[in-house]
C-alpha cells in the first residue's frame, strides 16, 4: 500500500504556480527523496503532506486515507524542520513528550517513551538541558527524536542537514540511513544535495519549476536521466547536440556513434548527456576491443585536482570535459596531444528538454 | 588611515562635552525637582533645610487620595484590556493574511504619532456622538473616569501592539508549526508555545501602558468629566494655583513609580539571545 498519494496535485500562491499537477506514490517503508534547487516546489510538496498547506486542486492520501484538508494535527505525519524548530522554552525531555502529551498520552508513559527515544538517539545525559545549550548535531537528533516518539506513519524531513558542516552532515547521513532500517518508518526527505539524495534513497523524485521529472533509483537518476535539467542538475555532465539522419542513426560531429536508446523518429537532433567519469582517454589511434565509441580528439586543457585529472577535449562534435583517475601508471596527456575519446553506448544518455 | 582617525581630536572631545551636557540638560530638572520635594519651606523658591514632610503630607490630603484611586481604576482597566487586545492584534497581523492587513500594520502607528490634543478632541468629539445616540433611547451618560479609562484604550492598544509586534517578529514561525506538527490544536499551539514565547513582550507592552496611562495629563483632562480627576490632572490643576513642595512630593513618586515600569518594560523587551552567559 502506498503511504503517501499525490495526485494530480496542484499548489498556486495567487499567480504563482508552486507545484504543477503533480502524481507520485510513496510506498510503505520506503526512504524517498524529493530532490530539486531551491524554488522549485519540493518543500511545499512537503508541506502540504504535513497539512502546512492546502493543495489548490489533487488528492493527497496519506496510509489509503485521503487528508487534503486536514489539518497537521490530525494527520499521522511528523516533521523534522529544517532548522529543528526545537520549543526553546522547554527542556530536552520536554520537547520530546510534547507530541504524547497532545495525544493526551499519561504523564509518566509519556516520560518513559520520551526517555527511551531519547536514549535511541543518544542524548539521554542531556534530558535537562535547553535547546540554545545543546551544539547543531544535539538539536538535530532531539528533532529526530520528537518526532519518531510518535511513531508516525510517515516522517518528513526538511533539509534537516542543511545547517550543519560536512563533517557532521556526512555522519548524521549513514545514521539517518541507519534510523531508517531499524524504524522501518517512510521517510520523505528534502534536499537539494544531490550527493544526500544518491547516498541515502531508496528513490529519488527530481523537481524543477513546480514540475515532477523524473522519479527512479539513484543509480538510474544518475546514469539514466531522462531529462536536460535531471542530467544538469545531478553531478558533471556533458550535454553535447548530436545530429540524427533519416535512418535514425545519431552523429557527433562527423563520427557515427551508438547510444543507450535509440534516437526519437522524426528528430533531426538529439541532446547526448555523458558523465566525464565514464569517458576514457587512450593515446592517438590505440584501438580499444568491444562495442565501444571511439572518436579523435585534441587535448585542449588539462587541470590538475589532486585525486584526478580533469580534460577538455576538442572534438568534431564540440568540447568534451574528462574526468580520469590520478592512479599509478596512468598516462598524463599534455594539451595539444591528440588523443582517442571512447565510451561504452550505454553511458551516452539522449536527452528531452 | 590612522591620520584621518587622529585629526578626528577635536570632534571627540566635542561629542564627549555634548553627551555630558544632554546628561545634565534631561537630568538637573529632575535633580531640581527631588531636591525641592525635601524641603522643609513651604516657599517653593527658598530652601528650608532637608525635611520629609511633604511626603505624609500627600497622604493625607483627600483630593490627591481620590486622584490617586482614580488613576489607579482607570490604568488598571486600560491596561489589561489594551494588553489582550493589542496582542490580538499583533497577532492577526503578524501571523493572518487577510484584506486591509497592510492597512491595519500602518494604521496600528496611528494613536502613538498623533499628538495628544488631536488625540483628545476626537475622543470628546466621539464621546459625544455616542452619548447622543445612546440618550435618545433613555439612559444618560456622562463623562467620567470610564470615558478616561476608553480612552486610553485606545491608544494604549498600538503601544502592546507594537511591543508585540516587534517580540513576534523575532519568533520562528516554524515553531508553531512544530506544535501543529505534535498534534496541538490551534489553541493549543498558542497556549503552551506562542503565548509562552512572546510573553515578556507582552508583559513589556503592559507596563507601557500602565506607565502612559498613570502620566497621561491632557486626553484625560480633557474626557474627565466632573468626578474623574487623576493624579496628572489634579497636578495640573493645582500646579495652576502655584507649585507647592507637596507638588515636588507627588511628582517625585510619580517619576519614581514610571522610572520602574519603563524599566522594567525595557529589560523585558531585551533580545532573548543576549540572555545567554
Amino acid at each position: 500500500m502506498a503511504a503517501v498519494e499525490l495526485e494530480a496535485v496542484t499548489k498556486r500562491f495567487d499567480n504563482f504556480v508552486a507545484v504543477d499537477n503533480i502524481d507520485l506514490e510513496i510506498s510503505d517503508g520506503e526512504f524517498f527523496s524529493l530532490l530539486g534547487p531551491s524554488g522549485c516546489g519540493k518543500t511545499t510538496t512537503l508541506r502540504m503532506i504535513a497539512g502546512f498547506e492546502f493543495p489548490t486542486a489533487g488528492r493527497l492520501s496519506i496510509g489509503g486515507r485521503e487528508i487534503g484538508l486536514d489539518p497537521p494535527n490530525k494527520r499521522p505525519v511528523n516533521t523534522v524542520f529544517q532548522n529543528y524548530a526545537l520549543f526553546p522554552h522547554m527542556n530536552v525531555l520536554e520537547n520530546v513528550m510534547f507530541g504524547l502529551l497532545m495525544q493526551k498520552v499519561p504523564k509518566d508513559q509519556a516520560r518513559d517513551a520520551a526517555a527511551k527515544a531519547i536514549n535511541s538517539v543518544k542524548l539521554e545525559a542531556l534530558l535537562n538541558r535547553k535547546p540554545n545549550q545543546l551544539s547543531g548535531g544535539q538539536q538535530q537528533r532531539v528533532a529526530l527524536a520528537r518526532a519518531l516518539v510518535n511513531e508516525p506513519k510517515v516522517l518528513l524531513l526538511d533539509e534537516p542537514l542543511g545547517a550543519l558542516d560536512l563533517k557532521l552532515r556526512q555522519e548524521m547521513q549513514s545514521e539517518l540511513k541507519s534510523l531508517h532500517s531499524e524504524v522501518g518508518i517512510t521517510f520523505v526527505y528534502v534536499t537539494h544535495d544531490q550527493e544526500e539524495a544518491l547516498t541515502m534513497s531508496d528513490r529519488i523524485g527530481v523537481m524543477s519549476e513546480g514540475k515532477l521529472l523524473q522519479v527512479d533509483d539513484p543509480t538510474r537518476i544518475y546514469e539514466h536521466p531522462a531529462k536536460r535539467f535531471v542530467a544538469d542538475f545531478i553531478g558533471e555532465i556533458n550535454l553535447i547536440e548530436g545530429s540524427v539522419d533519416s535512418s535514425g542513426t545519431v552523429r557527433l560531429g562527423d563520427e557515427v556513434i551508438a547510444c543507450a536508446s535509440p534516437a526519437p523518429s522524426g528528430s533531426q537532433s538529439v541532446t547526448i548527456a555523458l558523465r566525464p567519469e565514464s569517458i576514457d582517454l587512450t593515446v592517438e589511434n590505440e584501438r580499444i576491443g568491444g562495442a565501444m565509441n571511439q572518436i579523435p580528439g585534441i587535448v585542449a586543457r588539462r587541470t590538475y585536482f589532486g585525486d584526478s585529472h580533469s580534460y577538455d577535449i576538442e572534438t568534431s562534435g564540440g568540447t568534451l570535459s574528462i574526468r580520469r583517475d590520478n592512479r599509478p601508471l596512468n598516462t598524463i596527456f599534455d594539451p595539444g596531444q591528440p588523443v582517442t575519446v571512447s565510451w561504452h553506448p550505454d553511458a551516452s544518455n539522449l536527452l528531452e528538454d | 588611515m590612522s591620520q584621518t582617525l587622529r585629526t578626528g581630536k577635536w570632534i571627540d572631545r566635542f561629542l564627549r562635552l555634548n553627551a555630558w551636557l544632554i546628561f545634565a540638560f534631561f537630568y538637573i530638572p529632575i535633580f531640581v525637582l527631588v531636591i525641592f520635594s525635601f524641603n522643609g519651606s513651604s516657599r517653593v523658591t527658598v530652601w528650608g533645610g532637608f525635611s520629609t514632610r511633604w511626603y505624609p503630607a500627600v497622604f493625607e490630603n483627600q483630593q490627591i487620595l481620590s486622584a490617586l484611586k482614580n488613576s489607579l481604576i482607570v490604568a488598571g482597566i486600560s491596561t489589561v484590556v489594551s494588553t489582550i487586545l493589542g496582542t490580538s492584534v499583533a497577532i492577526a497581523i503578524d501571523r493572518y493574511r487577510f484584506k486591509g492587513r497592510k492597512a491595519l500594520d500602518g494604521a496600528i502607528y496611528l494613536p502613538v504619532i498623533i499628538p495628544d490634543v488631536t488625540m483628545a478632541v476626537m475622543m470628546l468629539a466621539f464621546f459625544a456622538q455616542v452619548f447622543r445616540l445612546i440618550d435618545s433611547f433613555g439612559p444618560r451618560f456622562q463623562l467620567g473616569i470610564y470615558t478616561i479609562a476608553i480612552s486610553h484604550i485606545a491608544f494604549n492598544i498600538s503601544f502592546v501592539a507594537v511591543v508585540v509586534k516587534a517580540r513576534l517578529g523575532q519568533l520562528d514561525p516554524s515553531l508553531e508549526e512544530a506544535a501543529r506538527d505534535l498534534y496541538a490544536s490551534g489553541w493549543l499551539a498558542f497556549r503552551r508555545v506562542t503565548l509562552p514565547l512572546i510573553l515578556p513582550g507582552v508583559l513589556a507592552g503592559a507596563l507601557l501602558a500602565l506607565a502612559l496611562s498613570l502620566d497621561d495629563v491632557v486626553i484625560s483632562g480633557f474626557v474627565n468629566g466632573s468626578g474623574g480627576t487623576t493624579l496628572p490632572v489634579y497636578v495640573f490643576g493645582a500646579i495652576r494655583r502655584g507649585v507647592s513642595p507637596e507638588l515636588n512630593a507627588i511628582s517625585t513618586l510619580m517619576l519614581l513609580a514610571s522610572t520602574v515600569l519603563v524599566l522594567t518594560s525595557l529589560f523585558l523587551q531585551r533580545d532573548p539571545k543576549s540572555k545567554q552567559p
